[in-house]
């Protein structure tokens, strides 16, 4: 068995990749670099490939985890192989043996670049970080059995905020990545909500980082 | 990118549809290119990007030096909305400009119900809309596709108009532009009315008889009287996109598509593309085989799609599916046969090629009763349908898509009855011999109202009103009760104003106007077509739809079209309708020519035949 991972940029008009239409790319990418994918058997054979913890759209990333089964061994040189054949914005960066489970990915970071268009207002970046370090920031959430209140701070391991100019705050955070998982934007919903004159005009995102609960580079 | 798009992408439905970046997208550098072309589809992405004759201009044009050709599609109502809110104009996917930074606008258009999403697309893009109204700042606005046939109602709105096959013909249109730039408009429509195939409308003047049909239709400045179509020569060798585009998002035929033949040999006669199409010319197997493969390599799909008006008549089809198989299978990639005929040879092709997946089977009888077939020279009987259906639920097939049309010349009741007979015979038929009668059959019945065509030998006929339409789709609708029959009928209000549209004259122009100025866009899709918003424009402009749909015009009358050719000619035409009226098919091309004129576009040629 050939298990192999690959680690990938998504980023610039990619952020708009949709996770299905990523997969698709990607099957397509292979099949232009000729790399020999194993498919599942039965009436409609799929490649054998997952993206892990697929991102949102319009976010980009920089640590993209996608495993895949090969037919035979394959070495360093598929990378560029695969980068001649991609689209723009997705940048494969490493060919690694999938020896590590992704249920061990424990929390992620994020780097939150919140835009103002008519300056950051006074005082926004402390308050803002008071307001995510504080118990009871509850937000609604929806699950699959409909909405319910989800309390945010658990799942935030640390935060770092700081003004970037006079219309920007960067924000630099680990959330936790799965069971439960926190989308990253839903602390822009939260200051809508505790913080309404503190809330931003845009927000761009990016994953940085996979760590696992040891938060040492997944 | 443009700022504003960032902040606007997140919102709408599926935004890689109007961020460009896909794999082979070609991106030149403008400050060293001599003219920038914008090749507009008007519909959405998906659709657009799913049509081969733009997959081939778009690589046509960017294969000459000094030219870059980008592409630019409709955006969807969420998307419009949110770029008229902040002022985005419209842009083309490669470069984010927008499209007053062009040379020249090139429009294909395919299907009538598009004629608003032109406009709009203008209006998008800051462009007046009228010829008249766009000064020499402005772009050129050209149009071509299967619309050009009869592109009157446009007449107001596109500059020049290209009729037929693009390959050879755009760029010497393209290439003219480039060495007469810095002439005034009127020395460029002046010249390019001298190409042949190329249709200047502003120098026709059009003049009309009291009771509102054409009078005279005049040429100017020495511009052809009649302007005839273009094709391709040598076929065989024109150019084939095998390298595209590959989407990243999906679109309606996300596969590789290969095109096997142009034109038709059968002769259907409400088909306009079986007449406008025409001569047929086809490549070789052997030519395909290679195309194809290196256009999957390409583009990593993992489907290939055979494409021509008839799949069934192409010559070599076992050796090119054999030939295809013996690559795709040990790859995963499947080959998709659309267009087949309901013979045997063609069920046994399928069977080849599907030896997985068995999916449903469709056919378009078109009509219901043999008689009606015979008018309209459908040449598939009752026998061949039931024969095919036999064969594919002893296979093990379930489902059968059978599509009709209603309103048809000649069409009695018994005719529309006739197809509920037809899908009761296949229900009794799948009860005789089906495999298994677990799960039951599926027939689904479609009908569609008959559109008369231009260039067709129905030209002439009037379409039945909506009215009627709908009385017949009651009686068959009624007719019917088994479980194992659904059954669909397309509405009755676009077909009317289809109709209108593809044998309209230039009065339309104020119509088509009207209805964008009013919101109208998207028309070919249910949930943007809006019939009170047409009814309101013909009312004001003092325009009767039933005038364009419903009348039958007569040999001697001066259709809006008669300029312009396709190559087939209006005696062979008339010699067609009245076979038709007399119960009477003509043999395919094959069997014996029938002279209809198209061979003598074929340069010293006959058609394969």
């Amino acid at each position: 068995m050939h298990k192999y991972r690959l680690i990938f940029e998504k980023k610039g008009r990619a952020i708009y990749i949709s996770h299905l239409d990523l997969m698709r790319t990607f099957q397509r990418a292979f099949q232009r670099a000729e790399v020999k994918v194993r498919h599942t058997e039965g009436f409609n054979p799929r490649p054998r490939m997952s993206i892990a913890l697929p991102l949102s759209l319009g976010m980009e990333g920089r640590c993209e985890i996608l495993d895949f089964e090969a037919a035979e061994p394959l070495d360093g040189s598929l990378v560029q192989k695969l980068n001649a054949v991609m689209p723009e914005g997705i940048v494969v960066r490493e060919l690694r043996e999938n020896t590590r489970d992704v249920s061990e990915i424990a929390w992620i970071r994020y780097n939150l670049r919140l835009v103002y268009d008519s300056g950051v207002p006074q005082g926004s970046a402390e308050a803002i970080g008071r307001l995510l370090k504080s118990d009871g920031v509850v937000i609604r959430k929806k699950t699959k059995r409909g909405e319910a209140d989800f309390s945010i701070s658990p799942c935030i391991n640390s935060l770092n905020m700081v003004q970037d100019g006079s219309n920007e705050l960067l924000l630099d955070v680990v959330v936790s990545a799965q069971n439960p998982s926190l989308n990253p934007m839903l602390i822009i919903e939260a200051i809508g909500k505790y913080l309404p004159e503190m809330a931003p005009d845009f927000v761009r995102c990016a994953r940085l980082e996979m760590l696992d609960k040891e938060l040492l580079p997944f | 990118m443009q700022p504003k798009l960032e902040r606007i992408l997140p919102k709408v439905q599926k935004p890689a549809r109007y961020t460009g970046g896909e794999y082979k997208q070609i991106v030149k550098d403008k400050s060293q290119v001599d003219l920038r072309f914008a090749l507009c589809f008007p519909d959405t992405y998906e659709i657009g990007m799913s049509n081969l004759g733009l997959k081939i201009l778009y690589g046509v044009l960017n294969n000459m030096s000094g030219i870059w050709c980008e592409r630019v599609f409709a955006p969807w109502g969420d998307m419009e909305e949110e770029m008229r809110k902040n002022s985005i104009p419209l842009y083309a996917l490669e470069s984010g400009d927008e499209l007053r930074e062009f040379d020249i606008i090139g429009f294909s258009i395919g299907y009538e119900m598009a004629y608003t999403n032109v406009l709009n697309m203008l209006d998008l893009a800051n462009i007046p809309l009228r010829s008249e109204e766009r000064g020499e700042e402005f772009p050129l606005v050209i149009a071509g596709g299967t619309c050009a046939y009869n592109p009157e109602p446009l007449a107001d709105f596109i500059d020049i108009f290209l009729l037929g096959e693009g390959e050879d013909l755009l760029p010497e249109l393209v290439s003219l532009v480039r060495e007469m730039k810095g002439a005034d408009r009127p020395s460029l429509l002046r010249a390019a009315a001298k190409l042949e195939g190329v249709y200047v409308p502003s120098l026709y003047s059009v003049e009309y008889n009291k009771d509102g049909t054409i009078k005279s239709i005049v040429p100017h400045e020495g511009a052809p009287a009649v302007v005839t179509k273009r094709i391709v020569q040598d076929f065989e060798n024109s150019y084939f996109p095998s390298e595209t585009i590959v989407p990243s998002t999906e679109i309606v035929h996300d596969r590789t598509v290969l095109e096997l033949f142009r034109g038709c040999i059968r002769g259907c006669r409400f088909c306009q593309a079986g007449f406008v199409y025409r001569p047929v010319r086809s490549r070789s197997a052997e030519k395909l085989k290679e195309l194809g493969i290196s256009a999957l390599r390409n583009s990593g799909y993992q489907e290939i799609g055979l494409s021509s008006l008839s799949t069934s008549d192409y010559r070599e089809l076992k050796e090119l599916c054999d030939g295809l198989l013996e690559w795709c299978e040990p790859r995963n990639v499947s080959l998709s046969l659309p267009s087949l005929r309901a013979d045997n040879f063609s069920m046994e092709i399928m069977e080849r090629v599907q030896k997985v997946r068995k999916s449903g089977l469709t056919f378009a009888p078109e009509a219901g009763s043999q008689r009606l077939r015979d008018v309209i020279n459908k040449n598939v009987t009752e026998e061949d349908i039931l024969n095919t259906c036999r064969t594919a639920f002893e296979g093990g097939r379930n489902s059968v898509k059978l599509y009709f049309m209603l309103g048809l010349p000649t069409e009695t009741d018994e005719d529309v009855l006739a197809i509920s007979e037809l899908a009761y015979k296949i229900v009794r038929l799948w009860k005789e011999c089906a495999k298994s009668r677990a799960g039951g059959v599926h027939i689904t019945l479609s009908t569609a109202c008959f559109v008369p065509k231009p260039m067709t030998p129905f030209q002439w006929e009037a379409q039945v009103t909506t009215e009627e339409y709908l009385r017949r789709v009651k009686l068959l609708c009624d007719s019917m009760r088994s479980k194992a029959i659904s059954y669909n009928w397309h509405d009755a209000e676009t077909s009317l104003i289809e109709a209108v549209l593809s044998r309209g004259d230039r009065r339309l122009g104020k119509v088509l106007e009207e209805v964008q100025r009013t919101g109208g866009r998207m028309e070919s899709w249910s949930e943007y077509f809006s019939f009170e918003r047409w009814k309101a424009a013909f009312e004001k402009h003092g325009l009767d739809p039933a005038f364009y749909a419903n009348r039958v015009r007569s040999r001697e009358e001066v259709l809006p079209w008669s300029h312009l050719s396709a190559g087939v000619s209006e005696d062979f035409l008339w010699s067609e309708r009245e076979a038709a009226y007399r119960g009477e098919i003509t043999p395919d091309c094959r069997v014996q020519c029938m002279g209809c004129g198209a061979s003598l576009l074929y340069k010293g040629g006959c058609c394969d035949a």
